[in-house]
């Protein structure tokens, strides 16, 4: 058996992670300005159909890219309106969002492909090439880095997070800041569920984010709502389902095949542990879910 | 006057978002070009045109009263449960093993209350770690919940094909339960698997409405969700109480498991648990996490559940997915006008 080498390792783990490491990044902007982001299993399974449908329409995947992230910004200021101007409850807004396009899409694939599940194959030409969620990923983790850490925009952020009445008092509107904040999430996690459908597969299937909304949420809690730790984090989830590829159908001795499902569940039961061994320590924004 | 419209506020607020849900399904009908009334006559003949889809309305309900209440009751606490999906599976699981390896010369009634037993304990714990986590280490509940769903589909799965697939059928199923040990099926309702499950269910709300409405347990729920830190100095605890509430609402799965199992499949399935546990959220959001409200909203996305089924036959453009869009929709009207996990406010 060929066995790679440690930069293949790291470089396809980048790979798988980069959907994910978009959602952490899109639940940081939302989050670090005090509002919850339950919504963005919800964001990026929209964006892996609005971006597989462009795709497919429009003959290039790039334009799939660029549509569903525009698509993305939009559920975010849906979002928005739910939860900064009619004061809704956050976490349950957010399902709500995710239960719209578990529910939406289907009837909108019905509606366009006569199939609820699933989008027509993407040729080779109109996927994106295989390099592209690593440099998709690490574009959006350099600004994001540099924004947050180095602008003041990034400092409004933050204070609108902790201390929104000193934004206020500083002449900037909390409520701005935010509004930008959840259009950039929507935006940017979309983008991260179009990876998935252009690039990472050749089309968009049904629920085929499979709680990477979630995991995303996990992996920045753990990365304590800092851009680089979450991603490395994330990264983590890459191994993972890099491992999970070459665990299937492999014989552990003395215990047989390893079965494909609990070779499936080993992402969820990570993030199970984090959640309840590593959460303890990390402090969430002081006003987070109180916007 | 003014008291009197502040208590039908919530009654009227429901209602408006089911009338919006349904306009909004109607729109998505046109569009996809059918004739909405059409779409709504054949929901409505799907839901109500013979004995049988009604006793399928009965049936789909009482599998809904309970995952309602699996969202309502932690609502009561101020968590949020979205895990009813897995926690109904691991009921379900347990419910079956428990009914196939029990003494056969056991009677019928201890045999099947066991088994119903096995299956509330089993998705209780299950739900519990998520509660757990949430109450004693601040790791959102949320997330919790939904990783044990997938948690469960898999293990669950890997059980029925690995250790206990029947070898009379291709499906990954596991072996019949005894005829005998299955829930009685009203006569009425030719065959449709309507059974004692709905009975079940409702003891349930009721009791969730005297344990909220009558006693201090209740009363402890309530004071952790309105203010927990009052709570906290008036000697309650907290986490145990979110804990409690949270094990509580799961372990109603166990019923919602028992009707599947028991009333309808006689036997475990693969992924039985079909989306039921998610449209618990609908059904707790549209009944405003009250007991009487549940119950109705239940039959409510039931008879919507069961009437889009026919979609699939009789409508050309829309499929069943329709009952999603509106469920969401309903989602979406009723929590931009109510806060249910909030530490302020009332579940008005």
């Amino acid at each position: 058996m060929e066995s790679l080498s440690l930069v293949e390792l790291f470089l396809s783990a980048l790979r798988f992670a980069a959907p994910l490491i978009l959602a952490a990044i899109a639940g940081l902007y939302s989050e670090r300005s005090g509002v919850i982001q339950i919504a963005l299993e919800g964001f990026m399974l929209f964006g892996a159909f609005v971006g597989a449908t462009s795709a497919h329409m429009f003959g290039h995947g790039l334009t799939g890219l660029f549509m569903a992230s525009a698509f993305g910004v939009m559920v975010g200021v849906f979002y928005g309106i739910l939860v900064l101007k009619l004061k809704a409850d956050q976490i349950v807004a957010g399902t709500a969002i995710n239960m719209l396009a578990w529910g939406g899409i289907p009837v909108v694939s019905k509606m366009l492909f006569d199939v609820t599940s699933n989008t027509p194959a993407l040729e080779a030409s109109e996927r994106l090439p295989h390099w592209m969620p690593i440099v998709v990923a690490v574009t959006i983790v350099a600004v994001s880095y540099v924004l947050i850490h180095r602008t003041p925009f990034g400092l409004w952020l933050t204070v609108a997070g902790e201390k929104p009445e000193a934004l206020r008092a500083a002449g900037v509107s909390p409520a701005g800041v935010r509004w930008i904040a959840l259009m950039i999430s929507g935006g940017v996690a979309a983008l991260g569920g179009a990876l998935l459908s252009i690039s990472l597969a050749s089309s968009y299937t049904r629920n085929m984010t499979a709680g990477r909304g979630f995991m995303a949420l996990a992996a920045l809690i753990l990365g304590k709502w800092k851009p680089v730790p979450a991603c490395i984090a994330c990264l983590l989830f890459g191994v993972c389902e890099v491992a999970q590829l070459k665990l299937q159908g492999i014989m552990i001795p003395g215990f047989g095949v390893v079965p494909v499902q609990l070779v499936q569940i080993l992402p969820y039961a990570i993030t199970m542990f984090l959640l309840a061994g590593v959460v303890g320590e990390s402090r969430a924004p002081a006003k987070l879910g109180q916007s | 006057m003014m008291q009197q419209l502040s208590k039908l506020k919530p009654f009227l607020v429901s209602i408006m978002g089911l009338a919006l849900g349904l306009l909004a399904g109607s729109l998505v009908a046109a569009c996809a070009g059918e004739n909405p009334l059409d779409v709504l006559m054949i929901m409505v003949k799907g839901a109500f045109g013979t004995l049988h889809d009604q006793g399928m309305v009965i049936y789909f309900a009482s599998i809904l009263i309970a995952t309602g209440l699996a969202v309502a009751i932690p609502f009561q606490a101020g968590v949020f449960n979205i895990g009813a999906e897995g926690q109904t599976l691991i009921g379900a699981m347990a419910c079956a093993l428990a009914a196939l390896h029990l003494p056969q010369d056991l009677p019928a009634f201890v045999a099947v209350t066991v088994s119903i037993l096995a299956a509330v304990l089993a998705a209780g714990v299950w739900g519990g770690i998520a509660g757990a986590i949430r109450a004693f280490r601040g790791g959102h509940e949320v997330i919790g919940s939904i990783m044990l769903n997938f948690i469960a589909a898999g293990l669950t799965g890997w059980l029925v094909v690995g250790t206990f697939q029947t070898s009379d059928s291709q499906n990954p199923e596991t072996a019949a339960i005894a005829e005998q040990w299955r829930l009685g099926r009203f006569p009425a309702f030719e065959g449709a698997p309507a059974t004692v499950a709905i009975l079940i269910s409702l003891l349930a709300a009721a009791i969730f409405w005297i344990v909220v409405e009558k006693t201090r347990p209740g009363f402890r729920l309530k004071a952790v969700r309105q203010s927990p830190d009052a709570a906290q100095v008036a000697g309650y605890s907290v986490p145990w109480t979110r804990f409690w509430a949270f094990f509580a609402g799961s372990a109603a799965c166990g019923l919602a498991a028992a009707a599947m199992v028991l009333g309808e499949a006689g036997r475990f399935r693969m992924e039985m648990s079909e989306g039921f546990g998610f449209l618990g959220i609908p059904v707790a959001l549209l009944g405003r996490g009250r007991p009487l409200g549940v119950v109705f909203s239940a039959f409510l996305f039931a008879a919507l559940h069961h009437g889009a089924s026919a979609l699939d036959i009789e409508a050309t453009k829309v499929t069943r997915d329709l009952a999603q869009v509106i469920a969401a929709v309903v989602v979406i009207f009723v929590v931009a006008q109510a806060r249910f996990t909030s530490a302020e406010g009332d579940l008005q």
